[in-house]
């Protein structure tokens, strides 16, 4: 295995933590999911609603 | 006995992707909702909560497949699921937003399994999409 792959596996594990930290923090919090945790997740919903979700450059093919 | 990499991305996934992507098998979610938010139904919470998940997963994939593309020759598998994804899940999105919406407005019993069944192929590209994630690791 190479340098640039581990340099990618770290990266893989280190994306998936940043990109989830917001619900993983919402796991941590105890009690009810309060009104502003609804609400955004609420709003995240709607944006997947539009096709700009989709359109990012990560999505396009070369 | 020293463990591979692998095995630590896949235990992160297990401990934080899962049970976010899984809590939403409706009907059997504990989740407790403060009174005067945007939900009242703990399973159209959970639905939402696995939609946003997975797109998130998803998003992340897609974005790291890219940037490590030339790292990743040797797993042409790797950019031909991505590619998949591009092609396919904003149409899977949008089956499972359309059966949550009917889900919300007639909750039956047709309508949830309808719905479970939309999100078990979000769930499926998370998990694949997750399994990718770790692939280029030592396997010893």
């Amino acid at each position: 295995m190479g340098a640039a792959e581990t340099i990618a596996a770290v990266n893989a594990a280190l994306a998936l933590i940043t990109a989830l930290s917001p619900q993983i923090a919402a796991l941590t919090k105890s009690g009810a999911i309060s009104v502003e945790d609804q609400a955004a997740l609420a709003a995240k919903l709607e944006a997947l609603r539009s096709h700009e979700a989709f359109s990012g450059p990560e999505w396009q093919k070369d | 006995m020293k463990l591979p990499l692998r095995s630590y991305i896949f235990a992160l996934f297990m401990v934080f992707a899962m049970p976010l992507g899984l809590s939403s098998f409706t009907g059997c979610s504990s989740t407790q909702l403060a009174a005067g938010g945007a939900y009242t139904d703990t399973t159209l919470y959970a639905t939402d909560q696995t939609i946003v998940t997975t797109k998130t997963v998803v998003d992340t994939f897609l974005s790291w497949e890219k940037s490590n593309r030339p790292a990743l020759v040797k797993y042409p598998q790797i950019t031909a699921y991505a590619n998949s994804l591009r092609d396919q899940y904003e149409g899977w999105n949008a089956s499972a937003l359309a059966l949550r919406d009917a889900y919300k407005i007639n909750p039956t019993t047709d309508g949830l399994s309808k719905l479970n069944a939309a999100l078990a192929i979000l769930r499926t590209a998370l998990t694949e999409a997750t399994k990718y994630l770790a692939q280029p690791t030592p396997s010893a």
